[in-house]
Order: C-alpha cells, then sequence, then structure tokens
C-alpha cells in the first residue's frame, strides 16, 4: 500500500531510528510500511499518524 | 517510547525463532506464517513417516525399526530447525538495530559477553557429562582427580569451545545492522 510516511517524516526533520522508537516498531518494519512492502494494521496506522502530527487521511488515503 | 514489556510467552517465541529487537506486528506475523509452514512440513513428514515404518513393521525387525524411527524423528527434528533458522535469517528478522555509535558498542559488547558465556557453557556442560561418562565406565581405571585434570581432555574441549565461542561472536556481530 502506498503511503506518504516517509515524505511527511522528512518533511519533519525526523530520522527513522526516532519515528521506530517513538512508534515501538523496529526499523526494518518502519522501512517496510513506507516502501509500500507491508501493510500495517489499523492501531498501528493510528500510531504513526499520531508520532508524526498527523491523520490517516493524509498519510494513507489515496496516495 | 511505546515499548512494552514482554511476557514469557513472547520471550520464548523470540528466543525459539532466533528473532532480535522490537516483537512488533510485521515480525509476529512473519512468525506465524513460519510456524504454520514448519507445522505443515512436520506434518507431511511425520505422516510420511508413520506409513513408511507401519508397512517397513510387516517385513523388518522391530528393533530396526526402533532405530529408524529414533533416526528418522532426530532427522525430522533438525529439518525444522533448519527451516525455521533459514526463514528468519531470509527476512532479517535475526539483525539486531544499532541506532548510533554508542549503541553499536553496547551492542558489540553484548555479543561479546554472549560469546565467552558460549564459550563457558560449550566446555563446562561436555566436560561435565564426559566426566560422569568416564566415572560410570569400568574400563576407565583414572581416579577422579585425573578425569578432571585430564590434560587431552581439556585441550580438546577447550579449543572446541574457544571456536564455539568466535563463531558466536562472529555470527553476533555480523547481524549488528548500523
Amino acid at each position: 500500500m502506498n503511503n506518504k510516511v516517509k515524505i511527511i517524516r522528512v518533511s519533519k526533520d525526523m530520522q527513522q531510528k526516532d519515528l521506530a522508537l517513538k512508534v515501538g516498531i523496529s526499523r526494518q518494519t518502519l522501512s517496510l510500511i513506507e516502501k509500500g512492502q507491508y501493510n500495517p494494521s489499523l492501531k498501528l496506522c493510528v500510531n504513526i499518524a499520531e508520532a508524526l502530527d498527523s491523520d490517516l487521511n493524509t498519510l494513507f488515503w489515496k496516495v | 517510547m511505546n515499548k512494552q514489556k514482554e511476557s514469557l510467552y513472547i520471550k520464548i517465541i523470540k528466543h525459539v525463532y532466533g528473532i532480535q529487537g522490537y516483537f512488533d506486528e510485521y515480525k509476529k506475523q512473519e512468525v506465524n506464517r513460519i510456524g504454520n509452514n514448519a507445522f505443515l512440513i512436520l506434518f507431511s513428514l511425520f505422516w510420511i513417516e508413520l506409513l513408511a515404518t507401519s508397512f517397513a513393521s510387516l517385513r523388518v525387525d522391530s528393533d530396526l525399526i526402533l532405530e529408524i524411527l529414533i533416526c528418522s524423528n532426530l532427522l525430522i527434528f533438525f529439518v525444522i530447525l533448519w527451516y525455521l533458522a533459514i526463514a528468519v535469517s531470509r527476512l532479517n528478522l535475526d539483525q539486531v538495530e544499532a541506532y548510533d555509535d554508542n549503541d553499536f558498542h553496547l551492542k558489540l559488547k553484548i555479543a561479546k559477553k554472549k560469546a565467552i558465556f558460549t564459550f563457558f557453557l560449550d566446555f563446562i556442560i561436555p566436560r561435565i557429562f564426559f566426566f560422569i561418562f568416564d566415572l560410570l565406565d569400568k574400563d576407565n581405571e583414572l581416579s577422579i582427580w585425573q578425569n578432571i585434570i585430564s590434560p587431552k581432555e581439556n585441550i580438546v574441549w577447550g579449543i572446541g569451545a574457544i571456536f564455539m565461542g568466535f563463531t558466536t561472536y562472529l555470527i553476533l556481530k555480523s547481524r549488528i545492522k548500523k
């Protein structure tokens, strides 16, 4: 599933490790999500959105 | 940080599969898939083993069947272990993530400690076993003290343990990803 996680993360000057630690997932998992190779659960999507001060629409909807 | 304390069940799963770092939902999903595949392999192999030994028991001696069963069970066990190791390694689930230089050195230190622990474990446990076997062996005329300080045994097992410890260190080091 394509998403804007990487774009938003970079725009907030955040490193992968920081976001991964904040959300409580491994850097590997975050990397797979950003590449669209792993579809996260809704719970994880919400956690990522909260960690990036964003919302689900911006990050995951119709990218 | 959103990290929760791991339950004993999660710790056992991580230890059995050799998974490092957070046991997040991606790793959980992959472990479930690998576990299912392992079960299917196990089920198929046991089914083949059961059929083969049932037919063989009509013609072959029962003692031989028992030996074949023990060997084939061991073989199946190692096939499953091999599959788990390959599957986990291919998905990089066994990689240790280091976040910066300090973290990298810390994890290297942990790897060294584990290697030293492996060295002691691989030296002491076989030595205890063989010490007991030597004591039970009626042909063995050496005293208890001679069995303990036997230079040949200590050197052989010492070299083996050093090799295992060093290999463990190299493997653990190669898994640390900066």
